[in-house]
């Protein structure tokens, strides 16, 4: 292929968007940073399993003297180097510090999830995730423990035992339905249970939550036939209530559930502890690896920064079996981030990682494998590779950001190619919103409070709305974290992931004393509460009880859920300013947000507005034959298509 | 009542609709309030009096809780604050000093007003600390401030060598904030001269030695235009800075001031070293980056790189 052939520029792709995804490495580049996280890890797999002793290792702090050095990159490779010998979460950075536990056990959770193979980035129908990994993990070191200690009897015990210590997922078969120690375990589980339970206890380990209520939940999630069962023991973990079905679909007790009318802070609380309970069970089966990545978006309030740390330190200091990766541009860390920490916090970091710039040798090689990857002929890369040309970029720098040196690529390709159009370099804002918003739409959106937060927050929307004052909202159970206030009204925003009746009773409540109290007589109060499309709806079908009151609270009370056309605007918009905020994309903070702004408009109109009484609604199908949210997005990603369709 | 919110959108909306709204909205006050009066009504159009208090105002709202906006509104300070704005508008940027502006009635509410304006760094202090002389920060500039307190401390009737404290002693607090940049401003100009003697550095101004150097021209071609740089001197203080901070990328800005050579020299040798390999500039980040640290950057193919690392 020539160059003035090409379908698309092959170097505008300069973001690593999924760590997931990145693309092959460039020999030598940033291995000592690989390796130094690589021994570190290794550090949290010398104890043999339970692995119960605090190694206390600190946070692993990357960092990159400027933007575009390949901190998502080195995720990604990370991902990789590990394989199946940790459980990899990727975390970006809270909005609320007051919920800061709840938004990062909400992801975990999300990330847990996830397909276990790392070189799958969507999950398709049969395929483990890593909380089935978790889940066999622990049951087979249980199982072992019994084989060992005489309590199960097994044909050639010793020998089993260590099979299923040593490759939990190969002892139960991958999950495949029809292996013998799957059924068994399904067939006999309820035996087992007083048995499971007793060798939990005698291996040392301590939880928060009942043991009783975990192995339940990871037997719930891991063994059963899929649907309900696993969508019920991932709201237990996320530390949603759960309706008496759910209790009784999953084995428990109503004691062993989150309570609906928690403070916001013990509910942060409670999520700090349910994660701490996931680290220890990690001493099962494999170490845990968080990643916080785009952390310069903590700039944006100095109460985010004292959170991240103390979120780090609490970590560091009662988290068993994890390694935490914070990839930061050095700038923003050491003139901001850093300065608003504890000092105490700061000792809870390593020194800095630094990554490298990239050399001539390896942009050449950078070069000649993007060309080749999309079929450009070898006289045509020999062209682009004039020696004078690299000449000139490294002659008084002679390293580069990979970035930079992807942007020289993306001009000479653009020089090349005749003028061709597609293949102009993304310049304007436009064309990186394009470029995010295409991004966006290549993978099912799922809820996350955080980019609805922002969305509405001080950041994006302070003085975009005439008469309109953004700010944060205090309200005692910290369900309405930001408001809208105008001289006639005010309008109270929330974001809340539970889809269960009586936690919506809660809110309902909360918002109709706001909205009746003293200040409602002066200002007229309405809340929204925004939602994406795969959560269930709200007020649910049988909401029988409920339902009345949603409808009486109409002028007041709201439940807005984002459909394609907004969702795709509002995390497109989000993807732009963090990676304006991480320096990925060559336009101001500014003026960013001045084209948010303009994007976003109409949808904050249209929130102001008041909603449409509700037309009357065909009844939907019963509970039982509606198809649960696990199997809707596994056929989502089995077709390909995005999460827009209404089922 | 006119709320917060509207006197913001006011404010940056519609001038023109300002003095009509005060006018309606804040009648009672007004009556009650003869300055206030003034300022509003007085000339039949909108003034800057009004305009800045709508400022205030907007900003005051920042910091207050929304419970407490509307008291803000109201809030004395405010008025006093817009008569302290008054007053320094007409004493341009020479300034008033303290007696001046808060003397007479109500004294310790203009005080206050007087530190809210300084700590929001909307009037500066130009005097000294013992006796202040405040000034409308939009109308004197605290780098030009620097740059004439360390010339008028520096320019006596004969050649003396001034340390760094002894030229900063000359400066307001307000010129003491960018006395580095306008030191290293005058010292790339080459009205200042740089000298060193051991770890001190002194500091020479040119015309204090102008009458010298006609009887020593003749031999100035045969001596150094510039004293070389240390390159030792240099490295031991990157390594310092590389030891302190833990990242091997170190500003150019704390690499001079640490080293204590000329700045325009330290970045020809930077510039001399990228090429040679032995140094490696990175941008940094420009929007974070202090006015020390810009002025400091060296430019490599048309961008500003704000840190080097020395690679061993």
């Amino acid at each position: 292929m020539r160059f003035s052939e090409l379908p698309v520029n092959p170097f505008d792709d300069n973001v690593v968007f999924e760590p997931r995804e990145a693309e092959n490495p460039i020999a030598g580049l940033n291995d000592r940073p690989l390796g130094a996280l690589l021994r570190q890890f290794e550090r949290l797999e010398a104890e043999p399993r339970p692995r119960r002793r605090p190694l206390r290792l600190k946070a692993q702090l990357i960092t990159s003297a400027e933007p575009g050095y390949g901190k998502s990159h080195l995720i990604g490779r990370l991902f990789r180097e590990l394989d199946e010998r940790a459980t990899k979460v990727y975390l970006r950075p809270f909005q609320d510090a007051g919920s800061s536990w709840r938004s990062i056990l909400l992801k975990v959770v999300q990330e847990l999830d996830r397909p276990d193979d790392p070189h799958l980035t969507t999950a398709a129908p049969g395929q483990l995730t890593q909380l089935d990994a978790i889940a066999f993990g622990v049951m087979a070191h249980l199982l072992a423990g019994l084989i060992e200690k005489g309590r199960a009897d097994c044909e050639n015990g010793a020998e089993r035992a260590l099979e299923m210590r040593l490759d939990p997922l190969e002892a139960f078969g991958h999950g495949r339905d029809g292996h013998y120690l799957l059924g068994w375990m399904r067939a006999q589980f309820t035996d087992l249970l007083p048995h499971l339970l007793r060798e939990l206890r005698e291996s040392g380990v301590t939880l928060h939550s009942p043991v009783r209520a975990w192995l339940h939940v990871l037997y719930s999630y891991a063994f059963s036939d899929g649907g309900p069962e696993r969508d019920s023991a991932m709201e237990w973990l996320k530390g949603n209530g759960l309706s008496a079905e759910e209790v009784m679909l999953l084995g428990l007790d109503e004691r062993e559930i989150a309570p609906f009318e928690d403070s916001a802070s013990k509910r942060n609380e409670d999520a700090m502890r349910r994660l701490h309970d996931l680290l220890t069970l990690a001493g099962f089966n494999r170490p845990f690896l968080f990643c916080f990545d785009q952390t310069e978006l903590f700039t944006a309030a100095s109460d985010l920064c004292a959170e991240f740390g103390s979120v780090i330190e609490q970590l560091v200091n009662h988290g068993l079996n994890h390694m935490i990766v914070v990839t930061t541009n050095l700038e923003p860390w050491a003139r901001v981030i850093v300065r608003n920490f504890q000092t105490a916090h700061t000792d809870r970091f390593s020194a800095p990682i630094e990554l490298d710039g990239m050399t001539r040798q390896q942009a050449l090689a950078m070069a000649r494998q993007r060309l080749a990857g999309i079929g450009v002929a070898e006289t045509e890369i020999e062209t682009f590779c004039d020696d004078r040309w690299l000449d000139g970029i490294f002659h008084d720098k002679k390293a580069h950001s990979v970035r930079a040196f992807l942007r020289f690529c993306a001009r000479r390709c653009a020089d090349l190619s005749e003028g061709q159009a597609v293949v102009a370099p993304e310049r304007s804002v436009d064309d990186y919103f394009a470029h995010y918003e295409r991004e966006v739409l290549s993978k099912p959106i799922v809820f996350d409070p955080d980019i609805l937060r922002w969305s509405v927050g001080e950041e994006a929307a302070a003085g975009a709305l005439p008469g309109v004052q953004v700010d944060r909202f205090r309200d005692p159970k910290h369900l309405f974290p930001i408001t809208w206030k105008s001289r006639s009204r005010q309008t109270l925003f929330g974001f809340e992931d539970s889809s269960h009746s009586r936690r919506w009773d809660t809110i309902l409540r909360e918002a109709t004393k706001l909205a009746t109290g003293e200040d409602a007589r002066r200002t007229e109060m309405r809340v929204v509460f925004l939602r994406t499309p795969e959560q269930q709806e709200i007020p649910g079908p049988g909401w029988r009880a409920l339902g009345p009151k949603f409808e009486a609270a109409t002028d007041y009370f709201s439940v807005h859920v984002l459909f394609e056309h907004d969702l795709a605007t509002v995390f497109a918009c989000y993807e732009l300013y963090a990676n304006v905020v991480e320096g990925n994309a060559q336009i101001s903070r500014d003026e960013a947000l001045l084209f948010i702004r303009e994007k976003l408009r109409p949808w904050w109109n249209r929130l102001l507005e008041k909603p449409p009484p509700p037309a009357d609604v065909k009844p939907s199908p019963p509970i039982a034959e509606r198809p649960s949210r696990r199997l809707l997005s596994r056929i989502r990603a089995a077709m390909a298509i995005r999460p827009f369709l209404s089922f | 009542m006119l709320s917060v919110t509207d006197v913001e959108y006011i404010a940056i909306s519609d001038p023109a609709q300002i003095e009509k709204r005060h006018r309606t909205s804040f009648a009672a006050k007004a009556t009650r309030d003869r300055s206030y009066q003034r300022a509003c009504l007085g000339t039949g159009k909108p003034n800057r009096t009004v305009s800045a208090e709508c400022l205030i105002v907007r900003e005051l709202r920042l910091q207050s809780s929304p419970e407490l906006m509307a008291e803000t509104l109201i809030n004395d300070a405010v008025f006093q604050a817009a008569e302290l704005l008054r007053s320094l508008e007409r004493a341009g940027a020479v300034g008033s000093t303290k007696g001046q502006l808060v003397g007479g009635r109500g004294r310790k509410g203009k005080e206050e007003a007087l530190a809210a304006l300084v700590a929001r760094r909307e009037v500066l202090n130009v005097g000294t600390l013992n006796k202040p002389r405040f000034a409308l920060a939009r109308l004197c500039d605290p780098l030009n401030l620097a740059r004439a307190a360390i010339e008028k401390k520096a320019i006596p009737a004969r050649a003396i060598l001034f340390s760094r404290q002894e030229l900063v002693e000359g400066c307001s607090p307000a010129a003491e904030e960018k006395f580095d940049a306008a030191l290293t401003e005058l010292v790339r100009e080459g009205r200042i001269i740089c000298a060193e003697r051991g770890n001190a550095v002194y500091y020479l101004h040119t015309v204090a030695i102008e009458p010298l150097i006609g009887d020593a021209r003749w031999n100035a071609a045969t001596s150094r235009a510039t004293p070389a740089l240390s390159a030792d001197r240099i490295q031991e203080a990157y390594r310092e800075i590389a030891w302190d901070t833990g990242f091997s990328d170190v500003t150019i800005s704390e690499l001079q001031r640490r080293a204590g050579v000329p700045l325009d020299a330290l970045k020809r040798w930077l510039l001399e070293q990228c090429r040679a390999g032995s140094v490696l500039p990175t941008r940094g980040d420009w929007s974070l980056a202090d006015s020390d640290s810009r002025v400091a950057a060296i430019d490599i193919a048309g961008e500003p790189h704000l840190r080097v690392r020395f690679i061993p």
